[in-house]
């Protein structure tokens, strides 16, 4: 990988707040979230085609969002050519989107029914030409600001220099600050710790007694003895709570002494006299000088485009994606689904993005029509050379597209690799149980059924270890216990997997996940 | 002769469109065999879901006109029979599961309320009272108040409202469908059980929206089957569903064809869906069925170069590869079908006489089985392509 990557992710978090009722706010729970995406390392080198293949539910969509700056990240770096895009202003945010385009899911719904062609494909257009504009208008103001703020930055360093009393106490105000902030929150941690404890071991009371690994039966409780545990639990965990409090506060007052006697001693510093003058010299001398004037370019402001410079820009982009030029005037409704399609390609194409995101490009459509958009889709990058994030759970799609497949299972990228690797040798289970589940237009298959039921869990609380743990037919404790951080396998040089028992599955086909009988329906529960 | 649930003869549905008349399927001839599953497959616009629909005659007509043909469902013609009667047949004879679960399930009732009717449907079918009036109501009156006469009252035909009207509302709907609802509800239980929903208890009381798209279509095959049909349309059942998700329906309906003994009526484009479902295939193009045989036979060796198209259009290859094969061109607008054989403008490998000579109806190929028929002018051959 000589090439610096267009896009790069590490442990990029999504998540989204729920909203609590008004008995959990005042029971003081704690506000859920959905880990929509959490925790995804992975990189779009340019001119190259990632597919992200994974059921609905798996943060696919959420993480093409994310990387397109429609989401805000909740965690995690995302990168683009090397730079930071949490660190960019709305402004400059507004001029880098020309750089990543979308084409959206839904044909219909992404387009406007009022608008025409040259309105919709040109939109994006304008708003370029808008961020242009202002960007030209405004940029020498904010570069002679930053050199201002630049100024004032020096000035005040400098000044410090001067009284070390004052600065050793800035620091120490600063550090005890975070101290607090960082007390307070293992304080929270472990409160909430406690409270879950102390839940479950209610709910533990109230639910009816597990049978043993042994099959022995214990013996049923009375509810007597049963409310008379439940009040016990209850003070037990208020006596640990008052602990933990009493704790925290003793804590608490140790460091602040500490605090106050630190302040104290820097209250005392000083500066040799020579030294002192020294350092005051330096600070007029910086006041008289300052720091020298910015360089600013000469911005030229684009005119506003006019209407007619659109319409011929649309019209010279829609042939690129397989329509006729006349369809300018056309509204969507007189498109069919393929059309559609072509006309939302035609708009994320315009501005002559880096990276195009593909979200379910061709779910919509019959497979005629799908393997013409494929074709154009990869001639297109041939001729620009445009990089492609595939989002899609159309596994046909991604073959034919793809150069790289990542697959996604809720919220966690559990597979990377070539396409070729990924798909003819999967090595994580679900990567297998998700192409063994892909109808072949094959006759004889048609005995076959297949073998991984369940749905897929929460998003709210996922499990703590690997989040296949639940469907995986080769599940061991330590899947349910333990994350598997995504690593590369030996023997298999860039493909990575995050599963723990990869070496010992690596050789089993995706088609021993498809099974002859008939799969049983759950057993019915117990009559009462 | 043979033991056909629904026979189609020479069936033509039209629409009537600003332009005319839009020719959505015209002379299609099909059979589905009792137990089995008969599979649909063509591009968008193929008039597949027309078909479909015009079998429980759920088209409104007008737009819709059906135009001419039989269809002959366990010996009645469904073209001839009034729309009034259609309620009676359907239900227990016809059922069909939509392309979208979320439309089809109303979204202001629990599960256990849409199962327990279309249970209770069928058992007030089972006991000989009718289902639907004969007199069809008109615009209800929002405006007008209901005033019960004393007589009224007096005769039990005016409840009150409120608890005791709910109540009596309960009596009555168990009256009618002669069992009470603890019964009911076992045997909705049953139901999903038996589309392999797990806790069927909790999922009962939840509403549409709380599901996920697969249960969702299970439930609606739960609805469906809770009706006994003995024929079943499935118009694109896993369209909007994931592909393992779509596995585990499919695997379902597998084990239901074997248990209940519906015969299914497949309607897709996904050649892949089809070929882990279907007995016996029918390609339809703008509007005309221009292959049909068992799907072994048409899959091996198809004799009409759009069915050759249709099952080289998926992409089963890298980008390294080469492209795709893509069918050139669109579905022609069947206001105007276009002379000879509708798919000449489309195919490459057209004659002169496709250009002219109206495609024949199905007929048997000789050298092959002979329950494979294609409507293709040299179907003694195997189209190439290449």
């Amino acid at each position: 990988m000589s090439a610096s990557p267009l896009v790069e992710t590490v442990n990029l978090e999504k998540h989204f707040p729920l909203t609590r009722t008004a008995t959990e706010v005042f029971a003081g729970r704690s506000r859920r979230v959905i880990h929509a995406v959490d925790g995804v390392t992975l990189s779009v080198m340019p001119g190259e085609t990632v597919g992200l293949i994974g059921e609905s539910g798996s943060g696919k969509t959420t993480l093409g969002w994310v990387i397109a700056r429609l989401h805000d990240q909740t965690g995690g770096t995302l990168r683009f050519e090397g730079q930071d895009l949490t660190k960019l202003d709305p402004e400059q945010l507004r001029r880098w989107r020309q750089n990543v385009q979308v084409v959206f899911q839904d044909p219909v719904g992404s387009l406007d029914p009022r608008l025409k062609v040259w309105q919709i494909v040109g939109e994006p257009v304008r708003a370029q030409n808008q961020a242009e504009r202002f960007f030209a208008r405004h940029e020498p103001e904010r570069i002679r600001r930053e050199h201002r703020n630049a100024v004032r930055k020096e000035r005040e360093r400098l000044w410090l220099e001067c009284r070390p009393a004052e600065k050793e106490r800035r620091r120490l105000v600063a550090e005890h600050t975070e101290t607090l902030a960082t007390r307070k929150k293992l304080y929270e941690d472990d409160r909430v710790r406690l409270e879950r404890q102390h839940r479950a071991a209610l709910a533990a009371t109230k639910a009816p007694p597990a049978a043993t690994s042994t099959g022995a039966q214990p013996p049923p409780r009375s509810p007597e003895a049963l409310q008379g545990l439940r009040e016990r639990l209850t003070h037990d965990y208020h006596v640990a709570l008052a602990a933990l409090t009493k704790k925290y506060q003793d804590d608490g007052a140790r460091v602040e002494a500490q605090y106050q006697e630190a302040l104290q001693r820097a209250g005392k510093l000083t500066l040799s006299p020579e030294e002192k003058q020294r350092r005051e010299e330096a600070y007029r001398a910086f006041l008289k000088k300052g720091l020298p004037p910015p360089v600013i370019p000469k911005f030229r402001i684009p005119k506003v485009l006019r209407r007619s410079q659109v319409r011929e820009m649309v019209a010279a982009i829609l042939p690129m994606v397989g329509l006729p030029d006349y369809c300018v005037d056309q509204y969507p409704h007189e498109f069919s689904g393929g059309g559609r399609q072509r006309v939302s390609l035609a708009r994320a194409l315009i501005v002559n993005p880096k990276l195009v995101i593909l979200d379910e490009p061709t779910s919509a459509l019959d497979v005629a029509v799908q393997a013409q958009i494929l074709n154009r889709l990869v001639e297109l990058q041939r001729e620009k050379g445009f990089a492609y994030l595939l989002i899609t759970h159309n596994v046909a799609a991604v073959r034919y597209v793809a150069d790289r497949v990542a697959v996604m299972y809720l919220g966690r990228v559990v597979e990377v690799g070539s396409v070729h690797g990924v798909l003819e040798k999967p090595i994580h289970p679900y990567t297998k149980a998700l192409l063994a589940a892909v109808p072949v237009a094959d006759a004889r298959r048609r005995g076959t059924r297949f073998r991984i039921g369940g749905d897929v869990p929460s998003l709210v609380d996922p499990p703590p270890g690997c989040r296949f743990a639940a469907r995986c037919p080769f599940v061991v404790d330590r899947c349910r216990a333990e994350y598997p951080p995504l690593r590369e396998i030996p023997g298999v040089p860039g493909h990575l997997v995050s599963c723990h028992r990869a070496e010992e599955v690596i050789d089993i086909a995706p088609a021993s996940l498809l099974t002859t009988e008939p799969v049983p329906p759950p057993a019915a529960p117990p009559a009462g | 002769m043979t033991d056909a649930v629904v026979s189609i003869e020479h069936l033509n549905v039209d629409y009537l469109v600003a332009a005319g008349r839009f020719r959505a399927v015209s002379d299609v001839s099909l059979e589905v065999q009792r137990g089995h599953v008969v599979g649909i497959v063509g591009e968008t616009g193929c008039g597949k879901s027309t078909l479909g629909q015009a079998i429980p005659r759920l088209l409104p007509e007008p737009p819709a006109i059906i135009g001419g043909g039989k269809i002959l469902f366990e010996g009645t013609d469904l073209v001839k029979v009034p729309l009034w009667r259609m309620p009676q047949i359907c239900g227990t004879g016809i059922n069909m599961i939509f392309q979208e679960p979320l439309n089809s399930l109303n979204p202001a009732f629990r599960v256990y309320d849409q199962v327990a009717e279309a249970v209770h449907i069928r058992r007030i079918r089972e006991s000989g009272r009718p289902v639907a009036s004969r007199v069809q109501p008109g615009p209800f009156n929002y405006a007008r108040r209901p005033e019960p006469t004393p007589s009224d009252v007096w005769s039990g035909k005016f409840t009150p409202g409120g608890a005791a009207a709910s109540y009596a509302h309960r009596k009555e709907v168990e009256r009618r469908a002669g069992q009470t609802g603890e019964e009911l509800r076992k045997e909705v239980l049953e139901y999903l059980r038996l589309v392999r929903i797990n806790d069927p208890e909790t999922i009962l009381n939840l509403y549409p929206h709380e599901l996920s798209g697969g249960m969702r279509q299970r439930i609606m095959i739960a609805m469906a089957l809770s009706e006994k049909p003995s024929l079943l349309i499935a118009d694109e059942p896993t369209s909007a569903l994931d592909v393992t998700i779509q596995a585990q329906v499919l695997t379902l309906m597998k084990e239901l064809i074997e248990e209940v003994n519906t015969s299914i009526l497949f309607i897709s484009h996904d050649l892949g869906v089809i070929a882990e479902t279907a007995d016996e295939l029918g390609v339809m193009y703008a509007g005309r069925l221009v292959e049909f045989g068992p799907i072994a036979e048409v899959f091996e060796s198809p004799r009409h170069p759009y069915t050759k198209f249709l099952l080289r259009a998926a992409p089963t290859r890298y980008k390294t590869d080469g492209p795709l094969l893509s069918i050139p061109g669109n579905v022609p607008n069947l206001s105007r079908p276009p002379p000879g054989c509708r798919f000449h403008p489309r195919c490459p490998i057209a004659r002169p006489k496709c250009r002219v000579e109206p495609s024949p109806t199905l007929m048997p190929i000789t050298g092959v089985r002979e329950d494979h028929t294609s409507a293709y002018h040299y179907a003694e051959e195997v189209p190439n392509l290449s």
